[in-house]
């Protein structure tokens, strides 16, 4: 036999198996005896004949070995599950704080993520994301440069044209134009979108019916939104129905499109061809000029382009602007960044994003430190379960295993809770974070098991430490009862309750800093009246006749006043540089921002005059005032000389002006920026904005009225009119719903680690039972035991504030370093948050040592 | 005296006949030479386990052989217990058959 010995041996699978299921070590040699027996049938009667034995062999011992193996589980598994349940049924308190607090933590981050999934997605749908750019601008000036995304409209095409790596490139206006859109009988004023239709093909915006033609052969297509489509034909076909915009001008309707969903950046109902604003706007070589940076291109690149080489070829090249000297280089930017990142990689919700992701990861953590802290000062309730499961048996690998699955148990018990309250809460947080999440985005396949993932986590790592504490305790010292079983961990407990109160107290700390700076900012003065004072677009007729207008309406008896300019006073973007005048600094070129308005302005809104003289009523024809300009006090600054009015300044193209007036600074940006140097021209031509500030008093009336006098003017226009106040308002509502989303984290966050104080100091103070019945037997007050009670925890709560203090402080201030205007931290609010923390935590704690401090001695003391 | 069983006894005969070369395959191929049935190696590890717990048979690992693959036989001796079991067995056995008539289908016809 020997002879023939090992020629042959069993496949490499089953023989392993074999080898696990019966080691060498053991009482069998099952592996070498079916190996010599495998060669002995392969030498006998041939290799199919071994291999068939071989493999029955395993079908017959797999069966007992796993059954049986799964069988003892299963008994300890039920044995695990019956001791969960009954002891979440016996301390119905700690697993209802246990249970609550990680419902609470759980809800939270899945709103969250939610919330961050959606911003993550923002543009991510579209179906060439990989190569779709936005044409960014770099603007060199001799002090300072620019990046943006504003590019001269005769750059698309050249850019399609010229690079042979460009595939396709699509032009959108800067923004919507609010205009007036008619069919049939049905007025509205729509927000309406000039574009190259080209931007359909490149972007995944499907049409539902038409098709995407090309909007240079067809100036007169246009595109609708499936909700635009619907309020102006209902049930009709839209196709080829004609619509009127602005009055003048009329479009076929050449398709609809799906309305756009909610994380696309770019959104608008109405795309209408780019090449009609050169009539709209009078400007005949208004889509083809190079000196207009007010566009933005979109561009398609060709699959595997290397977009670093291609932005150094296109970097050289100037894209001229406006009076041809400025020095415009263009670059394309990842289209799908924007949103995050934005185009200079400053500016884009990143920050915020993490933020949030930092704050639930925050709020989870709590919850899972509530968990470990009652877990592990219960342990002695189980100290006695643990030591009868070794002295039976068990190791310690079983008893981390029980634990572990005892906290997923609790963690999966509270993600059912927080599937429940995150359906309740959403309609909430979706109010406060604007955006349109449903309940329906939580069961999607990846979704949903990311959230198991986190529940999966929350459980193992709130289970960690009281499974390895728990199942390191020694049988013998438990069972016999010896003292202090639960007290060796205490230093980490109360590590875990300043940690907790750290990052409630951090968070406290940031909702005040966050609200008292938009307190701050809110409460800047604007420079300016807002009060009673409402605007409306200048259209049709009222361009024209825009004086009579303004006499008509100054008739009405609750109107003060009225004024016109150019672009709203909340966001004057219109702007020049390359100014001069006398003693000008030559290495500063500031950017001066330029206001079209008439004689009214300062008047109506009350903005003081402090040198010279504004605008003058008698010069209604404008002629006489053309030639001159007010500045604003930031200007006058720059200029630098004592008295400014009646100095010359030169625009960039050298056209002079007289200086006739100086006003106080205004705000006319956001608040968050310095004021700017501003220049005022008298234009009446150039108005689109009116503003009229009314009487408090019968604000209706006097609307009415308002109403009806535009109605003579403009019959054909919707009368539509807002309050400044409200737009205002409107502007710094972003700032004020991230304050509101961060007050109520930090509410919860303080909520949860009061949770956690409340079940750690209940327990304490039973722990303390008989301690406090001697006290007071030997004559201690009711009070001095509540101190007694209470001091232990306040000086956790003291400690975490001295470590949350010099940390919240750092990284609020360098928050504050973003902004123009910032408030300072004072002490106070370190007070208020180290002291809001200090007394809900005594609060939480002051009803356990109340009522320990009360109980009788007798009754704590009697057993002994 | 416990009485064995069928499967111990055929066991202890096969090892004892083997000598110095029983384990798991020889006996197995023995017990199929003398009673024609093939025995599945969980059954025969099982009885000689039993037969080791009551002390009639002792095992050793014996150095890996490289006809096995490297892997070493579990080599079965019988003890003195064993041996005397064995004996005992036979004689009772022999005692037994003596008693009996001749065993012939003669008789029944």
């Amino acid at each position: 036999m020997n002879k023939r010995a090992g020629k042959h041996k069993p496949p490499g699978i089953p023989r392993r198996l074999f080898e696990k299921m019966y080691p060498d070590s053991g009482n069998y040699t099952t592996v070498g005896d079916l190996d010599e027996v495998y060669n002995n049938i392969s030498l006998d009667r041939g290799k199919v004949h071994a291999l068939t034995w071989y493999w029955w062999q395993l079908s017959l011992a797999l069966f007992p070995s796993v059954s049986r193996k799964l069988y003892g589980s299963m008994i300890m598994f039920v044995n695990y599950l019956k001791i969960t349940f009954r002891n979440i049924y016996r301390q119905k308190g700690y697993s209802i704080i246990n249970i609550s607090g990680l419902a609470i933590g759980l809800t939270c981050s899945i709103l969250i993520l939610l919330w961050v999934l959606n911003e993550l997605s923002f543009d991510n749908f579209h179906e060439n994301s990989d190569t779709l750019y936005i044409v960014g601008t770099k603007m060199t000036l001799p002090n300072r440069t620019y990046t943006g995304t504003g590019t001269p409209p005769a750059f698309g095409p050249a850019l399609k044209v010229e690079y042979p790596e460009v595939v396709n490139s699509a032009r959108l206006q800067n923004g919507s134009n609010r205009l007036a859109v008619m069919y049939k009988d049905k007025v509205f004023t729509e927000s309406v979108r000039f574009g190259d239709f080209s931007f359909l093909e490149m972007f995944s915006f499907p049409l539902i019916t038409g098709n995407v033609v090309s909007s240079q052969n067809n100036p007169e297509a246009i595109y609708l939104s499936e909700s635009i489509a619907e309020k102006y034909f209902g049930d009709e076909d839209p196709l080829g129905r004609v619509l009127t915009i602005d009055r003048q001008y009329d479009f076929k309707v050449a398709g609809v499109m799906k309305n756009f969903p909610q994380n696309s950046v770019v959104r608008f109902d109405i795309l209408a061809p780019l090449e009609t604003i050169e009539s709209m706007y009078n400007n005949p070589n208004g889509t083809r000029t190079w000196s207009n940076l007010s566009f933005i291109t979109l561009a398609q690149v060709r699959e595997n382009t290397d977009i670093e080489d291609f932005n150094t070829k296109i970097n050289g090249r100037i894209i001229t602007g406006n009076g041809g000297e400025e020095d415009v280089r263009p670059f394309l930017a990842k289209y799908t960044d924007i949103y995050l990142y934005g185009i200079t990689g400053e500016g884009g919700n990143i920050g915020r994003i993490i933020l949030f992701a930092i704050v639930a990861v925050f709020i989870l953590s709590l919850a899972c430190i509530n968990f470990m802290n009652l877990s592990t000062a219960r342990a002695t309730t189980r100290a006695k379960e643990v030591g009868m499961r070794k002295v039976v048996g068990a190791r310690r690998s079983n008893l981390i295993t029980q634990f572990l699955g005892e906290s997923l148990i609790f963690s999966f018990i509270s993600f059912c809770i927080s599937i429940g309250m995150v359906y309740f809460a959403l309609p909430y947080f979706t109010d406060l974070a604007q955006s349109d999440l449903t309940i329906g985005s939580v069961f999607n396949i990846p979704v949903f098991t990311g959230l198991l993932m986190i529940v999966f986590l929350t459980g193992i790592v709130s289970g960690s430490y009281p499974a390895f504490f728990l199942a390191a305790f020694r049988p013998v010292k438990v069972i016999k009862g010896i003292p202090g079983v639960g007290n060796a961990s205490s230093l980490f407990r109360k590590s875990l309750v300043v940690l907790q109160f750290f990052i409630s107290i951090g968070l406290i700390i940031c909702t005040l800093v966050v609200s008292n700076q938009l307190a701050f900012v809110g409460g800047r003065d604007l420079g300016y009246d807002k009060d009673n004072m409402i605007y409306l677009p200048v259209k049709g007729e009222l361009k024209n006749q825009y004086f009579a207008a303004r006499e008509e309406l100054e008739r009405i008896p609750g109107v003060l006043y009225v004024t016109s300019t150019q672009t709203t006073v909340t966001g004057v973007y219109w702007n020049g540089h390359n100014w001069d005048w006398e003693g000008k600094d030559e290495n500063v070129d500031p950017m001066i921002t330029y206001l079209f308005t008439d004689q009214n302005f300062a008047e109506s809104f009350n903005i003081n005059i402090e040198q010279g003289r504004f605008f003058q009523s008698e010069f209604e024809n404008g002629e006489k005032d053309s030639q001159n300009v007010i500045i604003n006090e930031a200007f006058a600054g720059l200029i630098g000389k004592e008295t400014v009015v009646g100095s010359r300044i030169f625009n960039g193209d050298g056209t002079p002006y007289n200086v006739i007036g100086v006003i106080k600074d205004f705000n006319f940006k956001s608040l968050y920026n310095q004021i700017e140097p501003i220049v005022l021209f008298y234009s009446p031509r150039r108005f689109n904005q009116m503003y009229i500030r009314i009487n408090s008093e019968n604000v209706d009336d006097t609307i009415s009225r308002i109403e009806s006098v535009f109605k003579t003017f403009n019959p054909e226009f919707p009368f539509e009119y807002r309050f400044l106040d409200e737009r205002i308002e409107l502007m710094y509502s972003g700032e004020k719903r991230f304050g509101n989303i961060f007050k109520s984290f930090a509410l919860l966050a303080v909520i949860i680690s009061c949770l956690g104080l409340f079940g750690l100091a209940s327990f304490m103070t039973s722990q303390r039972t008989k301690e406090i019945g001697i006290r007071k037997v030997l004559g201690a007050s009711v009070t001095g035991v509540i101190i007694l009670l209470s001091r232990e925890f306040a000086k956790w709560v003291v400690i975490a504030n001295v470590i949350a203090w010099p940390v919240a402080g750092y990284y609020m201030n360098q928050w504050l370093e973003n902004f123009a205007y910032r408030t300072s931290i004072g002490i106070n609010t370190y007070l208020i948050a180290g002291g809001v923390a200090l007394i809900v935590a005594v609060l939480t704690i002051s009803y356990q040592a109340i009522k320990a401090a009360v109980s009788r001695p007798v009754d704590s003391l009697r057993y002994e | 005296m416990k009485i064995l069983s069928r499967t111990e006894e055929l066991l202890l005969i096969s090892i004892w006949k083997l000598q110095k070369n029983a384990y798991a395959v020889t006996i197995r191929e023995e017990l199929k030479t003398m009673t024609g049935q093939i025995w599945a190696f969980g059954g025969l590890f099982v009885s000689l386990e039993r037969l080791a717990k009551k002390g009639l048979v002792e095992s050793s690992l014996s150095d890996p052989t490289p006809e096995r693959g490297g892997r070493s036989k579990r080599i079965y001796r019988l003890t003195g217990n064993g041996l005397d079991e064995l004996i005992k067995i036979r004689k009772l056995q022999e005692s037994i058959w003596e008693q009996v008539p001749k065993l012939t289908h003669e008789k029944l016809s």
